[in-house]
Formats: C-alpha cells, sequence, structure tokens
C-alpha cells in the first residue's frame, strides 16, 4: 500500500501533470487571466463563460471554445475575450474563457 | 524513511492547496470588473453551489450588472429528465424576493439530460437584497407551473454570501464615485 501510494505521488510529481496554457507559469500554483482576442465591435453588455478542466493530466474534459461561451449568455457580436487559466501543482488545471459582446 | 516522505509530500501538497484560499478570500476569484466607454461591467462568475432540492441536479448561475443602466441578467442552466421550459424565475430568503420573467438562451441535450440555459432581467436592488441575506436562499424555477426548486448548503452559502457581500459594497461604493 505504502509502495503505492508512493509510486502515485512519484508519478504525480514526475508526470507533466495538470498543467494549462497560460503566458506565466507557476510550477506550484497559477491563476492568470489575459487577453485571447479583440474585435473592432464597440461596447459589452453581456458576459458568457466557458470552462475546461484537466485532472493529473491523465483526464481533461468540457468545452472551452468562445462558441460556447458566447452562447452561454446570447453574445451574437463579440467585443473581446479574455482566458483564465489555473492549476494547481499538476492535479488540478482550469481553463475558462470569457467572452464579452452583445 | 518512505512513510515520512509521504507524509510530508501530503502535507506539502495540501498546504499548496489550502494556502491561497487561506491567505484571505480572493474576491477576483468571485467576480469580474470593467470599466468601459458606455458604462461599467460588473460579471460575477458562475456559482454551482445550487442543487435541485428532489433529484439533486445542479443549477448554475451567473450575474451580469450595468450600474448605468441598472440591467442585471441573471443567466442561469438547470439539467431536467424530461423537457422543461421555464417561464419565470424566484428568488427568496426569508421574507425578501425577487422574481423576473425568464428568456431562453438555448436548450441542448447532454448526458441523458435536458439543458436548460435562461435569462432573467431581475431587478438589481431586489437581486441584492435576496443574496445580502445571511440565510441561504432557494431558487424557483417555474416550468409550466410545475416549480423546480434548488437549495444550496447553508456552509456553501456562508462563504460565498461573504464575498458577495464586499462585491455589492464595491458597487455601491464606485457607483458613488462615478456620481461625484
Amino acid at each position: 500500500m505504502k509502495k503505492f501510494l508512493a509510486l502515485i505521488l512519484i508519478a504525480g510529481f514526475m508526470s507533466s501533470c495538470a498543467f494549462t496554457s497560460a503566458p506565466l507559469m507557476g510550477g506550484l500554483y497559477t491563476d492568470i487571466k489575459a487577453p485571447l482576442a479583440v474585435t473592432s465591435n464597440t461596447g459589452s453588455t453581456k458576459v458568457g463563460t466557458a470552462k475546461a478542466a484537466s485532472i493529473l493530466g491523465i483526464v481533461a474534459t468540457g468545452d472551452a471554445s468562445i462558441e460556447a461561451a458566447a452562447r452561454s449568455a446570447g453574445i451574437t457580436k463579440i467585443h473581446h475575450v479574455d482566458y483564465q487559466a489555473t492549476s494547481i501543482i499538476g492535479i488540478y488545471a482550469t481553463f475558462t474563457v470569457m467572452v464579452y459582446g452583445e | 524513511m518512505l512513510q515520512k516522505i509521504i507524509r510530508l509530500s501530503i502535507i506539502f501538497i495540501l498546504m499548496v492547496m489550502v494556502l491561497p484560499e487561506a491567505s484571505g478570500q480572493k474576491l477576483e476569484k468571485y467576480y469580474t470588473h470593467r470599466t468601459q466607454e458606455e458604462g461599467d461591467l460588473y460579471f460575477l462568475y458562475p456559482n454551482t453551489d445550487f442543487k435541485n432540492s428532489d433529484d439533486h441536479s445542479q443549477f448554475a448561475f451567473d450575474i451580469t450588472y450595468r450600474p448605468d443602466t441598472d440591467s442585471t441578467f441573471f443567466n442561469f442552466t438547470y439539467f431536467t429528465l424530461q423537457p422543461a421550459q421555464a417561464d419565470s424565475l424566484l428568488l427568496t430568503a426569508g421574507e425578501k424576493h425577487a422574481a423576473a420573467p425568464t428568456a431562453k438562451l438555448y436548450m441542448d441535450f447532454k448526458k441523458k439530460r435536458w439543458v436548460h440555459r435562461y435569462s432573467a432581467d431581475v431587478d438589481y436592488g431586489e437581486l441584492s437584497a435576496v443574496f445580502q441575506s445571511a440565510t441561504a436562499p432557494s431558487i424557483t424555477v417555474f416550468t409550466g407551473g410545475k416549480p423546480l426548486t434548488f437549495v444550496v448548503k447553508q456552509s456553501k452559502w456562508e462563504k460565498y454570501h461573504a464575498a458577495l457581500e464586499k462585491i455589492f459594497y464595491i458597487i455601491s461604493e464606485n457607483a458613488n464615485a462615478d456620481s461625484r
């Protein structure tokens, strides 16, 4: 049992784990917001989000597309898109897209 | 020796996971604020703490507020086994209420359940009064007269409520700053 636990821990530390896309990465903890896209449309009255998550870098699911985020708030004209990436020591990582528009 | 390494590793992992939370409530985890030419825009990130009181299915909502137009979009998602179109929404906390008709954003079918996404333009004053209540509120979606009630555990609500109080305070202070 101990060996099994140790193996899991070592595998966790040695593997690339659950990291996410971000301009800056912290090996232990990442929580970054950054821009993804901007358009020439003016003003935003609505915000929509879409999220994908990864566990240990083994399983990753979710729809973090701009389309899904825009649809979640009924946005038809996109003003700009930001994203937020979080990662906790490679165990759990999320990638959230935030679409601003009207 | 191996046991010690495992124990230290577990403590280290827990510390890294807990420390960002323990260092104080990170408000940016709950909301974002944009200043733009057309007026400020506040967005409260999706909350998934509420569950259906019958089948424990998830309820998710987010809030977009624009002080200049006093418009509050309460966008929400709920899941049902049979299609259930929403007519209206009721938020209740003690004696405080906020109600609004709903507008469909989309409907989908995923993981054996119908996904309903709606938007409601709720009065900001009523919404903030309900959500500033220390008592955990309930959210009722009326689907053809049949109510679907979503509730939240008091412990989860207390954490969210603490953040909301600060956010509503920030919104009111920024509105005062604008009007000066």
